[in-house]
């Protein structure tokens, strides 16, 4: 039963995010279109937001309510019963997950063509109203004299993460003489065992590679915060420096400790493994873990928003430098930035919290590349370790 | 401090970096030891090639308000003190507004007003 309250929660936290996402953009772009800061407040943008959102969380819900429909009835879900798990292993749990994937996503698709919707409205409104960013004032471009560097968390906080990953491998190290012959690597949804391993490097360095995986694309997102483009903006300057100093701390912090988090879980599932803990209880132990390191991520997210941009600051009032340049037509689709004028490689998201790429920069497609890889090695190595 | 630079204007972006900074060092809001930001970053802030910047910082360089070192990047330097030499930059340049100015015929008492409310917005009456 867990298992299935796990993933109603996962998609149903998918949702949510997704539904508030117009809520949590920075006010001068709603939907990726750049609307003056005047204007943020009108009530034909109030009301595009709204059904936004409210036309997500019900198809959400709907889709929610389906999953859960086929995954709790035997006759929808393969022959599951709660009472009978036996065959929630291989074949068994891929036709029991298929429900949960396919909420999954079909909410992604649907909001993606639900925004593109209101793109498309908020594009047109902004042409029938002749708004151009910089109304009437000349565009004004702001940058801060203080480094970035100063911003975030300090790197040497990134020893932590190499101290996880040396402390997991010693530990492993220590056990292994008490290690059986035999190691279950893998467990079903079930929680029970589904993949064995002979004692050896070969059951070890998946799971260890795994965790350095994960610690590495913490570390590397950390320096992505480090080295993004800072975007102040123009109708509050102090203010919006301000938020974005926050937002950057805030979120350099937040995944400094989410990775530490993660990949301690990881470390702890590693060990107990060789060490034979009831599978069970440890997978119980790991998904709320798991769970409550990525709410609190989310949570404070959507708290702070796009840029800091829902942050109070005491800074600013100092009134308005000038327009804001006009950068739509960099923004394919509102979501895809391409601009070969602009020497950023990663810039704030126009449509979400975080970050994206600059494709009009060469590099960008390196590091896209670098990802596929990376996500390839990790496949075929589990790939390889599963059979 | 912030930069708020105009693309639009007349001066090329380069020159409107290197004037603001030295603004900013004269009225106090950047210290000596001060560490700007590298020429990579503070490019991608503005948006503009890292070429403009590294003309700014170059610029500035020579002018003696910045160092640049490998380690520590762009820092404030309190630049040289002024000089015979200074003056007589600062008079060609004061020639040049004050011949510009009367071809078109401004009246003295005007530029008077100009000179006191220049004195007066960067806060040094005495």
């Amino acid at each position: 039963m867990m298992i299935i309250w796990t993933l109603v929660f996962v998609n149903a936290l998918m949702i949510v995010c997704l539904a508030f996402m117009p809520f949590v953009t920075r006010k001068t772009e709603l939907f990726g279109v750049g609307i003056p800061a005047e204007e943020t407040n009108r009530p034909e943008l109030v009301a595009m937001r709204r059904a936004y959102r409210n036309i997500a969380v019900i198809v959400g819900l709907v889709l929610l309510a389906l999953q859960l429909l086929f995954m709790l009835n035997p006759a929808l879900n393969g022959g599951f019963s709660l009472a009978d798990t036996s065959h929630l292993t291989g074949d068994g749990s891929v036709r029991f997950l298929a429900p949960f994937f396919v909420c999954l996503a079909v909410f992604i698709v649907f909001s993606f063509v639900l925004y593109l919707h209101y793109h498309r409205c908020m594009k047109s409104f902004k042409a029938a109203q002749g708004w151009r960013d910089s109304e009437g004032v000349s565009p004004v471009l702001i940058a801060d004299t203080e480094p970035a560097s100063k911003e975030t968390v300090s790197l040497w906080w990134l020893l932590l993460y190499v101290a996880i990953a040396v402390a997991t491998a010693i530990a492993v190290l220590v056990i292994w003489p008490s290690v059986p012959d035999r190691v279950a690597t893998h467990t079903g949804l079930n929680g029970m065992p589904d993949a064995w391993a002979d004692k050896g490097p070969g059951a070890v360095l998946p799971l260890l590679g795994s965790q350095w995986v994960l610690l590495g694309t913490f570390a590397l997102t950390i320096l992505i915060v480090r080295h993004a483009k800072r975007q102040i903006d123009a109708s509050d300057p102090e203010a919006s420096r301000e938020q974005g100093r926050r937002f950057r701390r805030i979120s350099s912090a937040l995944l400094l400790f989410g990775g530490a988090a993660l990949g301690a879980l990881m470390g702890v599932l590693t060990v107990s493994t060789f060490l034979g803990v009831n599978p069970q209880a440890l997978n119980t132990f790991m998904l709320v873990a798991m769970c409550l390191v990525i709410v609190v991520i989310i949570a404070v997210l959507l708290r702070v928003g796009q840029g800091g941009s829902r942050l109070k600051v005491s800074a600013g009032g100092g009134g308005r430098a000038g327009g804001t340049p006009d950068d739509d037509s960099y923004w394919k689709l509102g979501v895809i930035y391409v601009n070969r004028n602009d020497p950023s490689v990663f810039v704030e998201k126009r449509f979400g919290v975080g970050w994206t790429v600059n494709l009009g920069h060469p590099v960008s497609w390196l590091f896209l590349i670098g990802i596929i890889a990376v996500v390839v090695v990790v496949m075929v190595i589990s790939y390889g370790s599963a059979n | 401090m912030l930069l708020k630079l105009k693309p639009d204007s007349d001066t090329p972006i380069y020159l409107q970096i290197r004037r603001q900074i030295v603004a900013g060092f004269a009225r106090g809001e950047l210290a000596v030891g001060e560490q700007l930001p590298s020429v990579r970053q503070l490019a991608m802030d503005i948006g503009v090639n890292l070429h403009t910047v590294h003309k700014a910082y170059a610029l500035l360089q020579s002018e003696g308000y910045i160092t640049m070192s490998g380690r520590r990047g762009a820092v404030v330097a309190q630049p040289p003190l002024w000089d015979d030499e200074f003056l007589e930059r600062l008079q060609i340049q004061l020639d040049e507004l004050l011949l510009e100015a009367k071809g078109r015929g401004v009246p003295a008492e005007a530029l008077e007003r100009l000179w006191r409310d220049a004195r007066d917005g960067i806060g040094n009456s005495d």
